[in-house]
C-alpha cells in the first residue's frame, strides 16, 4: 500500500510492522512524530506494545535495555542532545549485546541552539559500539527499520542498530512510500529468540563487571561480532528483496562512480542532490560519481577503496566536523584509502551544518574542485598534499562570515 | 556458533581463553535450579483498607519459605487462591529460608548493605529479578567471572535503577510474566537514589510502574572511597567534607527523600534499618504483595566510611533508630490506604531517645564535632519527631 508520509511517519510503520514488545518513549524535535504515531498505534491497537513514557533519554535506553535483558524486542528514538544525554547508556547497550533498535533523528549539536540537520551528533558516537546506519529516503527508512531487526537481533551480531535520518530534510519531508502488508513483514522478520536474556529456569547475572583479565575478550568480541554484520547485512538484504522485491546495494551504494574520475562520497539525504548533479555534469562531460555511505558502523573500508581506487580524486560531502581536525567521515574515508595502500588526493567538504541549505552548486564547485586536485595531483603530488584539503561550504576564505551588527546581543 | 559462545560467558561456562582460573566460585556454582515463576503472589489482590502493620502478611506470602523446596512447591502449586487463608507469618529467623541468593560476594567486612540485599532477596525468593547502578553492591556482587545473584540479576547506569526496572517489568509483561509472580527489585544506595539516580525513580513513580526501589543508605558515596552524597548527615565527616578548623563534616541536613517518595503519592513506601531486620523484612514482603510503584529506605550503616568496629554495623543501625535520628515509618499511598492523600505512620515511635551524642560519639566520622554541634543536632531530631508525631502518630 502506497501513502503520502514523512520521514518520521514511514519509520513509525516500519516499527509497527516489526512489533516490538516495548517501546520507550521522550519527545525532542525532529523526532517527536515516531513517538507520536507510535502511541496512536498502542491506542489504536495496531501495534501491540507496552508502551513506555519515561521522563528522559537517559532513561529512555535505559528501560530499552531492562526490557531487551528480559528477551523483549524493544524500541526507542531520539535526536541530537537526547542522544548526546543518553550517550552513557550506548555502551552499556553495546556491550550487553542488546539488539535495540533506535531511530536518531540526526540534528545539530548545541551550541548554538538549533533543531534543524546536520549529522554531528550521531557521527560523534561513531565509537559507542552500536551499528549505525543512514537513510537517503523514507522509504529506505520503512526498510531499514525492518532490516535493523534482523541484523541487530541475527545471534552473529547481538549488536544495538542505529538508524539515522536526516533532520527535516527526511524527518518531515513527505514522499510516496510502500507499505508492506504485515503478513509480508511477518515472514522476513520472526519474533526475537535469544539465550542473552533472564531465564527463570536457570537465571543468570547480566551486565556484570570484568576486571583487567577478562576485559580484553568481551571488548574484543563486539568489535569482531559487529565486523561480521556485513556478511548478515548482505543475507538479510537478499531476504528483504525476496520478500518485499525491493533490493538494497549493501553497505555503500555506488552511483556511476565506476568510471568516475572524480568521486564524492555522502551519506544520507543529500545523495539525492549528488546524483542529480553527477548527472549533469555527466552530460556536460565531467566523470563524475557518487558513494553513499549506507553504514557508518561497520565501517565499509574495503568496500570504499575497491569503489575509490580508480578515481583520480575523492571528496567527502559531510555534515559533520571534529573540531579541530576535520569531518570525521573524511578520516574514516582517508583510513580506508590508506589501509588499501590507494594514493587518491582526498579533499573534505563540510556544509549543512544546522540545517544550512547544500546547493546543487555548492556539489558542482566541488566537484570541480576536486578535478583541479586531480589535476595539481598528476603533475605533482606534492602540490597536491600542500592544498588545504579541508573546506567549509558557504564561508569565505578565512575571514569571519558573521557581520559585525550580528553579535550576540540581547534579544529584541 | 556466536550464540553457543555467549551462553557460555552468560553461563559461565567460562571464557575463550581464561588466563587463569579466578579466584572463588563462579556465581552459577550457586545458582539454584528454580522452576517456573511460583506464583507465590497469585493470592488475592491486596485491598485498599488492609491493615497498615507490615506485621500482618497478606495470605499466601508465609509460603515463601517452604516453596522454595522442592517438595513444597508442589504443594503450593496445588494450592488455590481461597486456600490462602493462614495468615503469613512476620518474617523471622526462624521462617527466613536457608538458602542465599546473594554470596560469594566481595563486601567489606561488617557491610550493611550487603546484608540488605540479602534479607531482601530471602523474602522475595528466586524468581525476584534484580537491578543494581553502579555502588558498592554491584562493584562487590558482578565480577565476572564471579557473580553472586543466584537469581536474574543485572547491572544498571548509575542514573538509570528504575529507568532498567521499569524495562524489565515492562518486558516480563509483555511476555505474560506478571510482576506478582516475580518482584522486579532494584538495590541502590544514597548517591544513586537521593542524587543521579533520583530523576528516574520519580518517573517511574509517576508511571506507577510495577517495581520495588530500596535504597540501602550507607550515607555517602562509599563505593568510591567515602564522599558525600544528599543523604550525608550533618557533621560526617567525609573525603569530600573533611573535618578542619574550618568546617567540622558535612554542612549539610539529610534529605528527607522518604517523604519526596511519599509526595508522589506512591501506592507504598516505607523506611526501615539493618537494626531492625524483621521489620524490614516484614515491609519488603508487604511491598511485593502491593502492585505499582514501591519504595523501602533502609538503614545500613558502612563500618568502613562510618569509623567503626566491623562488628557495630548491625548495633549501630539499631542505635540509630533507638537515638531518633532515623525513623521507622511507612506511607501507605490513597490506592492503598483508600484515603486521599494517603497515609502516614510509624513503626516505631520510642518512648524516650538514647543519647544522640553516645550515637555519634562512637563514630570515626563525628569526631570532630564540638559539644555545641552535638547540641544542635539533638535540636534537630527534637524538631523532626514533634513534626513526626504530630503528623503521622
Amino acid at each position: 500500500m502506497k501513502r503520502f508520509l514523512s520521514g518520521d511517519e514511514a519509520l513509525a510503520e516500519g516499527v509497527r510492522l516489526a512489533r516490538p514488545q516495548v517501546i520507550s518513549a521522550y519527545p525532542i524535535t525532529p523526532q517527536t512524530v515516531v513517538v507520536e504515531r507510535l502511541s496512536e498505534m498502542v491506542e489504536s491497537g495496531a501495534l501491540a506494545a507496552e508502551y513506555v513514557h519515561v521522563e528522559s533519554e537517559h532513561s529512555a535506553l535505559s528501560c530499552a535495555m531492562g526490557a531487551s535483558a528480559t528477551g523483549a524486542r524493544t524500541f526507542t528514538a531520539t535526536s541530537s542532545q537526547g542522544l548526546l544525554y543518553m550517550a552513557e547508556v550506548l555502551t552499556y547497550a553495546a556491550g550487553g549485546r542488546f539488539p535495540i533498535v533506535m531511530m536518531n533523528a540526526n540534528r545539530s549539536t548545541a551550541l548554538p541552539w538549533n533543531i534543524y540537520g546536520d549529522q554531528r551528533d550521531s557521527l560523534a558516537l561513531l565509537d559507542h559500539g552500536w551499528i549505525q546506519a543512514y537513510a537517503e529516503s523514507n522509504q529506505e527508512a520503512l526498510d531499514l527499520a525492518l532490516m535493523a531487526y534482523a541484523i541487530a537481533e541475527d545471534p552473529r551480531v547481538s549488536t544495538p542498530f542505529m538508524v539515522n535520518l536526516d533532520g527535516f530534510a527526511l524527518t518531515h519531508t513527505y514522499e510516496n512510500v510502500d507499505i508492506p502488508d504485515p503478513e509480508q513483514a511477518d515472514a522476513f522478520l520472526p519474533p526475537y529468540r535469544t539465550a542473552n536474556r533472564f531465564d527463570f529456569g536457570n537465571p543468570v547475572n547480566m551486565g556484570y563487571s570484568a576486571g583487567l583479565e577478562y576485559n580484553r575478550y568481551f571488548k574484543y568480541w563486539e568489535h569482531r561480532d559487529m565486523a561480521a554484520a556485513p556478511a548478515v547485512i548482505a543475507e538479510v538484504e537478499d531476504r528483504f528483496a525476496a520478500v518485499f522485491g525491493r533490493r538494497y546495494p549493501g553497505m555503500v551504494e555506488a552511483y556511476r562512480a565506476e568510471d568516475a574520475d572524480v568521486v564524492l562520497v555522502t551519506l544520507g539525504s543529500v545523495a539525492g542532490l549528488v546524483r542529480e548533479v553527477v548527472d549533469r555534469l555527466r552530460a556536460a562531460g565531467l566523470r563524475a560519481g557518487l558513494v553513499r555511505i549506507r553504514y557508518m558502523r561497520p565501517f565499509p573500508a574495503a568496500a570504499l577503496a575497491g569503489l575509490l581506487s580508480g578515481a583520480r580524486a575523492a571528496g567527502v560531502l559531510e555534515k559533520d566536523v571534529s573540531f579541530g581536525a576535520e569531518g570525521t567521515v573524511f578520516t574514516n574515508v582517508n583510513s580506508a584509502l590508506q589501509q588499501a595502500a590507494l594514493t587518491v588526493p582526498t579533499m573534505d567538504f563540510i556544509g549543512g551544518l544546522g540545517g544550512d541549505d547544500i546547493s546543487a552548486e555548492q556539489v558542482e564547485e566541488a566537484f570541480f574542485e576536486l578535478a583541479a586536485l586531480a589535476e595539481v595531483a598528476a603533475e605533482d603530488p606534492r602540490a597536491a598534499a600542500a592544498v588545504d584539503r579541508v573546506r567549509f561550504l558557504g564561508i569565505e576564505d578565512s575571514e569571519p562570515a558573521v557581520p559585525a551588527d550580528c553579535g550576540a546581543e540581547g534579544g529584541e | 556458533m556466536t550464540q553457543e559462545r555467549w551462553s557460555e560467558v552468560l553461563f559461565g561456562a567460562g571464557v575463550d581463553a581464561p588466563v587463569e582460573a579466578p579466584s572463588g566460585e563462579p556465581g552459577v556454582a550457586g545458582r539454584l535450579s528454580a522452576a517456573t515463576p511460583r506464583g507465590r503472589h497469585a493470592a488475592p489482590e491486596r485491598r485498599p483498607g488492609d491493615a497498615a502493620d507490615p506485621a500482618t502478611r497478606r495470605p499466601g506470602d508465609a509460603s515463601a519459605a517452604p516453596e522454595r523446596r522442592p517438595a513444597a512447591a508442589d504443594a503450593s502449586a496445588e494450592r488455590r487462591p481461597g486456600d490462602a487463608g493462614a495468615p503469613a507469618p512476620r518474617p523471622s529467623a526462624r521462617t527466613i529460608p536457608d538458602d542465599e541468593l546473594f554470596f560469594g560476594h566481595k563486601a567489606c567486612a561488617g557491610c550493611g548493605g550487603s546484608l540488605a540485599v540479602r534479607a531482601a532477596l530471602k523474602v522475595l525468593g528466586p524468581h525476584a529479578v534484580c537491578a543494581l547502578p553502579a555502588g558498592c553492591m554491584s562493584a562487590v556482587g558482578f565480577n565476572f567471572p564471579q557473580l553472586c545473584f543466584a537469581n536474574n540479576a543485572m547491572i544498571t547506569p548509575f542514573a538509570a535503577t528504575a529507568a532498567v526496572l521499569t524495562g524489565i517489568e515492562a518486558g516480563l509483561r509483555a511476555q505474560g510474566i506478571k510482576p506478582e509472580d516475580c518482584t522486579v527489585v532494584g538495590f541502590a544506595g544514597d548517591g544513586g537514589t537521593a542524587d543521579i539516580g533520583l530523576q528516574a525513580l520519580s518517573g517511574a513513580i509517576d508511571r506507577d510502574d510495577d517495581i520495588l526501589y530500596i535504597c540501602y543508605d550507607n550515607e555517602a558515596y562509599m563505593n568510591t572511597g567515602i564522599q558525600k552524597s544528599s543523604l550525608t548527615p550533618f557533621g560526617a565527616k567525609t573525603t569530600t567534607t573533611p573535618a578542619g578548623r574550618n568546617a567540622h563534616g558535612c554542612l549539610t541536613q539529610k534529605k528527607s527523600l522518604f517523604e519526596i517518595v511519599a509526595a508522589h503519592g506512591i501506592p507504598y513506601a516505607a523506611t526501615a534499618s539493618i537494626g531492625y531486620l524483621p521489620d524490614f523484612m516484614a515491609k519488603v514482603q508487604k511491598a511485593a504483595s502491593i502492585r505499582g510503584t514501591k519504595y523501602i529506605h533502609v538503614m545500613a550503616p558502612c563500618p568502613t566510611g562510618w569509623g567503626c568496629g566491623v562488628d557495630e554495623a548491625v548495633e549501630l543501625a539499631k542505635e540509630v533508630v533507638d537515638c531518633g535520628l532515623w525513623y521507622l515509618a511507612e506511607y501507605e499511598g490513597p490506592a492503598v490506604s483508600g484515603r486521599p492523600g494517603g497515609t502516614f505512620s510509624l513503626t516505631r515511635n520510642p518512648r524516650s531517645f538514647t543519647s544522640v551524642e553516645a550515637y555519634l560519639r562512637r563514630q570515626g566520622r563525628f569526631r570532630a564535632l564540638t559539644d555545641e554541634e552535638v547540641a544542635s543536632v539533638v535540636v534537630g531530631r527534637d524538631q523532626k519527631w514533634e513534626a513526626l508525631r504530630r503528623d503521622w502518630a
